[in-house]
């Protein structure tokens, strides 16, 4: 008898469901704006673990950018207008934005970070021909072009390794956090700026906290610098650990450009000689106007990704004038334009770093070394 | 007809992602609705992703031969992780399920051709949405068959009471095994299926947060019913989207509510339905007690037959203590043997022993032919040869209907059951009540459904352990003319009782036990007017 | 031989956190059958309890444990009452048990993750003498060397506790068999409660020198050991004080010998090859407590 109502149930269950889900999302969606105007979906991480270190101040410095190219826009009698969706620092929310964008007809969206996120969109990006400027780590699957990627995760990283040399050391040792796959991509573009490689490679996960074990195997083989390709603030972590156990006092300590200001609220003092490359620094030149206008308008400094930002809003800005020039603004013509466009008078103008996108969808960016000063804040590192 | 689920519009990831999680939802309720407490699916899923993507990316199989492919893999894992775990029960269960679930995930960071930490790009996306919902509609019907049929009967006793469904000559180690391969092939698809919609696999997706939005899903809709796994899904993946700045309290309720439900709701959603919905059901028809016994179809007395049961030497230690010290006992077709003695003397364990639930360090004999040494601690096997019986505190599935926990009892070959099950509860005085859930009946009641399931396997013995304690006279009288109906047929009885002088006037033989040994046996009369047994009563205080 | 000397010494740190974590854990998982989960939560809560008082009050770290351990076991009874007590008398009570913890260590730690605002927080600098001390070949630092006898000294402890004591034969009586022990007149809910007590003070003990010792605050911290006191768990035994820290020890060694001697990408394959080989071969662990008994 407990059992008949049940089966009723169940059989109500999945038709309901499929009923209460329709009538959920058939009338959602973002409406699709002023129609003349080009729609630039921003696909950002507002929420989630990735919303404090890259969704928020890659935000800030995208619309930062495109607000001052305002003026060059209406020279060209180009309106456009960014829509903005969370991405939630998820695959599933991420697609779902990249959806909505689509539905509001955005030719370009760009997604500030995260290589599951930028995996999942660029084959559908692909597919509905739009083209898709994302900050991962990965490769992405890129059949028709319109995938880029802006983190250049080699370049700034390579020269790392050549800094190191340059600096005496003789034999390098690396600590990879190796579930990550930045983090082993990160360490192997190390290793190319390294003429006689690694010396000593050590693996640990990103959830470890003890490196004793790994930290006796370097002295074991006796290493005199180590690169940290973890996360920041295991990377502080491993400092520290290094100047408790002892035996590291003339070692260079090296990071990568994942390093950021929580490896400084971690390590504190321990990080005082550690150096590593970073896309941007505070006091880089021709940034000062930059930092003073982010100031201004957010009330808080610029960080790298801030800066990656603003460097994407203008190259960004530039393909928009230039699709328009040739044409029609879609996705196949600011695929077409992406790429001249980065390196495009407009950008150089207003140009805070180096950062190049190519036709295959990767990245060129030279970056610069970086310290911490003693306050805890980025500087750019003194020979 | 291929993107069908565009319908759902910029949704349409989100519910593909979704769909593909309600099948490993599926997956977990396949164990847990049995009492399975086991939660490996998370590390199947992985098998099917990688299995699926390894078969189709790097040896060039068709993704239409990969994707079942890697489902059949997982289920043949699912097996051998079931054969691997066969002694572990409960959470001892559940820990290492989730470890083999976290070996998985080192394996695959670890082994060759699975990308490592980078995990795998460029995996072919053709899987269409047809294939998504036809595999969720698929394992939905196969469930809710699976529920409708014999099985799912066998399924709830597992969950209800494992102990009892081996009473029942239920193999709960080989359906367990077969559930496990059941599981992994529903992960194992839906880990292909994810595999090839989103045309990559993060491995870092695979870990312990996955499985506790897995483990909410199911709790939250039912952990029971199969269509708990939708309603849950709708919620956990549903409410985000429809509630705008939910997100960031999003896991904080999810905790809530899983706390929550486990606390006041424990069938989950469609639990707290199911029983509104019974409930209006039964304000329609009239409340029905239990009827009086009617005795079975009056053949003559048979007398007492050949030896049904005969074991010699049984022997049961726990911790060094001498439970039982060598018993010897025998019982004959037709015939009451009645066991008694003081509290501790080791009533209980023998019938346990003789029923497999406790092993004998030692002890021979047979029953209906059959060796015992072959069936010792084995109670699945020791009701297919013919053991039956009741428990002290009585074993039924209270939210099952009289007509489903007497149906348990007959053995899987039996045809018509349904009509076999009536004819008995006719016989047994219980037809009028075969619709009432167990669990609403009153206590004299309950232990008659309890000999109608004993006697529905038609066994050889019947082990009785106090049937009417705690029974008002009546009722006692009613249970002691359904045995004595079950006697008449040629069945042996083993009956263990307080009730001295109602032993007296009802049992064949009397056997007396004492701190694990017989201390006398032989007619009533006899053994009860013994100087030492008499001694052992007065000793311990306890003649009734 | 210098090397290998403090590759063990290394993992006998490692382990004795190990064998902390998974004492306390163990300790409620024997005696009342529960998968607590929570326990990872109620160890993040002792690192966050103890990094909020050497902070803000700057106390040093000796003074805080007792509060952390006061605070962490009541937050352990807190969550024996309102997550696990009412499901005992259950037929699924374990499985209900399991998931309603799962559902208080989402809360728990979901609640420390909007307090430490998703950061990373360190202990302090100063709140423990810690200097590197070097033991002929060995280093080892003072903090390390104190959590090793601190966490040997209070499993031996735990140990003789449950074998010699009054308190330790009620749990254990509790731990066969609940009815029969309110039935010899133990105050069942008085026993469960000072299990979750003593267990929910171990973690925080630990985490509050773990957190000191690997620099490490945050809401992830417990979550991070769970799978390993796990492993730990199987290969010492299920449920035995002194499995526990044979297990954790066997473990912590292991894993530094493979990344000593090995590589240290294979440190995971070691320790969970060690795993799946205690599972398959005995499942029971190292030490063998108690056989299943089916109860009739």
């Amino acid at each position: 008898m407990s059992m008949k109502p049940t089966r009723r149930l169940s059989r109500l269950i999945v038709p309901g469901a499929i009923g209460v889900l329709l009538a959920a999302t058939g009338c959602a969606g973002p409406s699709a704006g002023d129609s003349d105007a080009v729609q630039v979906g921003l696909l950002a991480n507002l929420s989630g673990p990735a919303a404090t270190s890259f969704g928020v101040p890659f935000q800030h410095g995208f619309e930062l950018a495109l607000q001052q190219a305002k003026a060059a826009f209406d020279d060209a009698d180009v309106k456009v207008e960014i829509q903005t969706q969370d991405a939630k620092s998820e695959v599933t929310s991420a697609v779902t934005g990249y959806n909505k964008l689509r539905q509001a007809g955005a030719p370009i969206v760009i997604n500030d970070s995260q290589s599951p996120l930028g995996q999942a969109v660029a084959p559908l990006a692909n597919d509905d021909k739009i083209a898709f400027l994302s900050g991962a780590g990965s490769e992405l699957e890129n059949k028709d072009g319109f995938a880029f990627r802006f983190t250049d995760l080699g370049t700034p990283t390579t020269a790392m390794g050549q800094y190191l040399t340059e600096h005496g050391a003789k034999r390098v040792g690396v600590i990879v956090a190796s579930d990550n796959p930045s983090f082993a991509t990160l360490a192997d573009t190390t290793e190319k700026g390294l003429p006689g490689g690694f010396d000593s490679r050590q693996e640990v996960a990103s959830t470890d906290t003890d490196f004793s074990a790994v930290l006796a195997n370097l002295r074991d083989d006796d290493v005199d610098a180590v690169v940290l390709s973890v996360l920041p603030a295991q990377a502080g972590n491993l400092m520290l650990q290094m100047d408790q156990s002892g035996g590291f006092d003339h070692v260079i300590r090296a990071g990568t450009v994942a390093i950021s200001s929580e490896t400084y609220t971690v390590a504190e003092d321990a990080a005082d000689d550690f150096v590593f490359p970073q896309v941007w620094a505070p006091g880089m030149q021709g940034g000062s106007s930059f930092e003073k206008a982010y100031a201004d308008k957010y009330d808080e400094s610029p960080t790298a990704y801030s800066a990656l930002g603003y460097q994407v809003g203008w190259t960004v800005a530039a393909a928009i004038l230039a699709a328009d020039e040739d044409g029609d603004v879609d996705g196949a013509s600011l695929r077409d334009a992406i790429p001249a466009a980065s390196t495009s008078d407009l950008v150089a103008e207003h140009s805070i770093l180096s950062l190049e996108l190519t036709k295959d969808g990767a990245a060129v960016s030279e970056g610069v070394m970086a310290s911490f000063a003693d306050d805890g804040s980025m500087q750019v590192a003194s020979n | 007809m291929d993107d069908f689920l565009s319908l759902f519009g910029v949704y349409d990831f989100a519910v593909r992602d979704a769909l593909v999680l309600v099948l490993v939802s599926l997956a977990l309720y396949v164990l847990l609705s049995a009492g399975i407490f086991a939660v490996p699916q998370v590390g199947l899923m992985a098998i099917g992703s990688y299995g699926s993507a390894i078969l189709s990316v790097d040896m060039g199989v068709p993704v239409a031969l990969a994707v079942p492919a890697a489902a059949v893999i997982a289920g043949a894992v699912g097996v051998l992780l079931a054969a691997l775990v066969a002694r572990l029960n409960g959470i001892y269960l559940a820990i290492a399920s989730i470890a083999f679930s976290e070996v998985v995930r080192v394996a695959v960071l670890n082994v060759p051709l699975t990308g490592g930490s980078q995990g795998k790009v460029g995996i072919s996306r053709e899987v269409t949405d047809l294939w998504i919902c036809g595999a969720v509609l698929l394992a939905t019907v196969a469930l809710v068959w699976l529920r409708r049929s014999r099985h799912g009967l066998v399924i709830s006793a597992m969950r209800v009471d494992t102990l009892m469904a081996q009473h029942q000559g239920i193999n709960v180690v080989r359906v367990r095994t077969l559930l496990f391969g059941l599981s992994g092939l529903l992960s194992g698809t839906a880990g292909a299926l994810q595999a090839h919609t989103a045309g990559f696999i993060d491995p870092g997706q695979f870990n312990f947060d996955l499985l506790t939005k897995l483990l909410a899903v199911v709790v939250i809709g039912g952990m029971t019913f199969v269509g708990g796994s939708f309603v849950g899904a709708l919620v956990i993946f549903g409410l985000p989207f429809t509630l705008e700045g939910f997100a960031e309290y999003q896991v904080l309720v999810n905790g809530l509510i899983i706390v929550l439900v486990v606390a006041f709701a424990p069938g989950g959603i469609l639990g707290v339905l199911s029983r509104l919905l019974a409930r209006l059901r039964r304000s329609d028809a009239p409340g029905e007690a239990g009827s009086p016994v009617v005795p079975g179809p009056g053949d003559a007395p048979a007398g007492i037959g050949p030896v049904a049961l005969d074991a010699d030497d049984v022997r049961v230690t726990f911790g060094g203590v001498h439970a039982l010290d060598g018993v010897r006992l025998t019982v004959g077709q037709g015939e009451v043997l009645g066991v008694i003695g003081p509290n501790g003397s080791g009533k209980t364990t023998l019938i346990n022993a003789l029923s497999g639930a406790y092993t004998p360090s030692s002890g021979t004999g047979a029953v209906d032919g059959v060796p015992l040494a072959l069936l010792w601690g084995r109670p699945h096997l020791l009701a297919r040869a013919g053991i039956a019986r009741t428990f002290q505190t009585i074993r039924l599935m209270d939210d099952k209907s009289v007509a489903a926990n007497v149906a348990l009892g007959f053995p899987p070959q039996v045809p018509r059951r349904s009509e076999a099950t009536r004819e008995l509860l006719v016989r047994m005085g219980l037809d009028q009540i075969s619709g009432v859930p167990a669990g609403e009946l009153p206590y004299g009641v309950r232990r008659q459904v309890e000999i109608a399931r004993a006697l529905a396997r038609n066994p050889r013995v019947l082990l009785l352990d106090e049937p009417t304690a705690g029974m008002s006279p009546t009722e006692r009288e009613g249970v002691f003319t359904a045995v004595d109906a079950a006697r008449r047929h040629g069945l042996a009885v083993v009956l263990v009782e307080h009730d001295v002088a109602m032993m007296r006037r009802f049992c064949d033989r009397l056997m007396v036990l004492d701190f694990g040994r017989v201390l006398a046996e032989g007619s009533p009369d006899d053994v009860l007017d013994s100087k030492e047994v008499i001694d052992a009563y007065i000793g311990s205080g306890a003649l009734a | 031989m210098d090397f290998w000397l403090q590759q063990t010494v290394n993992g006998i740190v490692l382990g004795s956190v190990y064998a902390l974590y998974a004492s306390g854990f163990g300790l409620v998982m024997a005696s009342l059958r529960i998968f607590h989960v929570a326990h990872a939560a109620v160890f993040t809560w002792g690192a966050v309890v103890a990094w909020d008082l050497t902070t803000r009050l700057g106390w040093p770290l000796v003074a805080t444990l007792p509060v952390v351990m006061l605070a962490a076991g009541l937050l352990n009874v807190a969550a024996y009452f309102l997550l696990i007590r009412h499901l005992l008398k259950r037929q699924d009570a374990e499985l209900a048990a399991f998931i309603s913890s799962m559902g208080g260590l989402i809360i728990l730690v979901e609640v420390a993750h909007h307090l430490l605002d998703g950061a990373v927080e360190r202990m302090p600098a100063g709140v423990f003498p810690v200097s590197p001390l070097e033991l002929g070949p060995v280093r080892i630092t003072t903090l390390h060397a104190t959590m090793v006898v601190v966490s040997i000294g209070l499993i031996a402890l735990l140990a003789w506790g449950m074998a010699h004591t009054q308190a330790g034969r009620e749990v254990r009586t509790v731990a066969a068999d609940r009815e029969t022990a309110s039935l010899l007149g133990i105050n069942v809910d008085r026993v469960s409660a000072g299990v979750f007590f003593a267990s929910g003070a171990l973690a925080g003990l630990a985490a509050a020198m773990v957190a000191t010792a690997f620099n490490v605050v945050s809401a992830d911290l417990g979550s991070g050991y769970l799978v390993i006191a796990l492993a730990a768990m199987v290969v010492g035994g299920f449920g035995s004080v002194a499995g526990a820290l044979a297990g954790g020890l066997l473990i912590g060694v292991a894993s530094t010998y493979a990344t000593g001697y090995l590589d240290s990408s294979y440190r995971d394959l070691v320790v969970f090859a060690l795993l799946l080989g205690f599972l398959v071969v005995r499942p029971t662990g190292l030490f063998h407590t108690r056989s299943e008994l089916a109860r009739v």
